[in-house]
């Protein structure tokens, strides 16, 4: 029995620390939420929660006794010290700030990522739909993520910063010097980080200045140089608020819409249903958000004081990564979790996060998701499984293919 | 803030409220977000008081409240 724990341990440090020990994540989460509810691992010296009403407490309830920042986890660890420069970065992140500053950072786009927003930009997202599926051949196979998955966050994120379709690439250069910071970087990803950082704000002072005024109800530039002269934020975190927009928002949309119609060319019924009636896109959205989570496990917190989740005592200091596929499945929430039912009611899933952490864009994916399904189901195709082989990205917070070929074959589905 | 209508009595805590739009959208005849994208009731008697309890156990911010469970 001892050993059967241990070896179980060993497979939670290695599919922490190793892609290709992530060959089947649903089963690995599903192993986990089988030991309890919450989990901990001795290799790690870290907590797991995989339980829905665990992540849900975790999450709504306990925000005043837990901590987002990498600084709080630092503070727990003697001796580290982390310079200014990073910091300030940390301080600028929403989702590794805790309230009240978290709260007030939170507000400056509240505006631009609302519901109504977001139903003001529907047409124009139906257009990048259409844009995109008019690239594609009715028989032929072609990659969904892209042509399709990856163009449209970028081309969202565009029209949100008032740039010109053509700069898309140029934004993703700038990510991997942002990305080598976060966490626990080297000083040369430091360095390298600070310079892409100054780039970056480089570049977008310029498009600022440049730009005509207001783009649209919403425009996230304006709310942020109008934080700026309130003094809310300086030019250079105005920068990092972007990249943050971008890291937040880019590859979890890409890979949502990716997995979602991954989730469909593997249940042809269920995409025969939406097909049946294309209004049920909002739905199938929702399902397939809960079926498959492109963020599949919540970058680690830290608890400032003891903790009682359900029960299960986490100690001050302990680190602790929330599955959020996990939850997604847990029987004790979901009826028959692991099945894929566009039609599913009360579907609680928690694919957004949940608490005041809660995705600041999920009023832009839930409409971008639900225009570029009800597209796909309204062309009446069958919606098919490309010859070519999936390629997928086995990310520790992300799941979702990095190639998936599809056919949309003309005719009833 | 509380409904006019006939059904449970709904509030909205505007200190909590994120303004995530999660009510809004699944009951738009019940809530509707205002000039500030914060929360605010509509008609609480716009939807079965049930499916109002539900989506108010959805709030991510735990900013609705509402009176009575349904019957």
């Amino acid at each position: 029995m001892a050993s059967t724990v241990t070896d179980f341990d060993d497979q939670v440090a290695q599919f922490m620390a190793d892609e290709h020990a992530r060959h089947d994540p649903a089963a690995f989460w599903r192993a986990l939420r089988e030991t309890g509810p919450a989990y901990h691992s001795r290799a790690l010296d870290a907590w797991f929660l995989s339980g829905y009403d665990e992540c849900h407490q975790f999450l709504q309830n306990a925000t005043a006794r837990v901590s987002y920042s990498p600084l709080s986890r630092a503070a727990c660890e003697v001796g580290q010290v982390i310079g200014s420069f990073r910091q300030e970065l940390y301080e600028t992140l929403l989702f590794m700030m805790d309230p009240p500053m978290h709260t007030a950072t939170r507000a400056i786009a509240r505006r631009t990522f609302s519901g109504p927003t977001a139903e003001h930009w529907r047409d124009e997202i139906r257009g990048h739909v259409q844009r995109c599926l008019a690239g594609t051949t009715p028989g032929e196979e072609f990659d969904f993520v892209a042509e399709v998955s990856r163009q449209l966050p970028a081309m969202l994120m565009c029209q949100l910063l008032g740039l010109s379709f053509d700069d898309a690439p140029r934004l993703q250069t700038y990510v991997p010097g942002y990305m080598g910071i976060i966490g626990d970087p080297t000083p040369e990803q430091e360095a390298e980080g600070l310079r892409v950082v100054e780039e970056f704000s480089d570049y977008l002072s310029e498009v600022i200045a440049q730009r005509p005024a207001r783009v649209g109800p919403g425009d996230l530039l304006d709310e942020l140089v109008e934080a700026e002269r309130a003094g809310k934020l300086t030019r250079r975190s105005i920068a990092s608020f972007v990249m943050m927009i971008i890291l937040g928002g880019y590859d979890t949309l890409a890979g949502q819409l990716s997995n979602g119609v991954w989730a469909f060319t593997q249940h042809p019924e269920q995409w025969q249903l939406l097909v049946e009636d294309p209004d049920r896109a909002a739905l199938a959205v929702e399902e397939s958000i809960r079926y498959e989570s492109s963020i599949q496990l919540l970058p680690s917190k830290t608890v400032l004081e003891d903790l009682d989740i359900n029960g299960t005592v986490l100690p001050a200091g302990a680190t602790v990564w929330l599955s959020l596929a996990a939850a997604n499945r847990d029987p004790r929430q979901f009826r028959d979790p692991e099945a894929f039912e566009i039609l599913r009611s009360d579907n609680r899933h928690m694919g957004f996060g949940f608490g005041p952490h809660f995705c600041m864009g999920a009023a832009f994916a839930r409409v971008e998701m639900e225009e570029c399904f009800r597209e796909l189901a309204r062309s009446g195709s069958r919606l098919l499984p490309g010859a070519s082989p999936i390629a997928w990205e086995r990310g520790l917070i992300t799941w979702a293919p990095t190639k998936l070929p599809v056919v949309l074959e003309p005719g009833r589905a | 803030v509380s409904g006019a209508s006939t059904g449970p009595e709904v509030r909205i805590d505007r200190d909590r409220c994120i303004g995530s739009g999660n009510c809004a959208y699944w009951l738009p005849a019940v809530f509707a977000l205002d000039d500030e994208d914060i929360a605010h009731v509509v008609d609480a008697g716009a939807a079965p008081p049930d499916r109002i309890v539900e989506i108010g156990r959805q709030c991510p911010a735990s900013a609705i409240w509402v009176s009575s469970p349904p019957v």
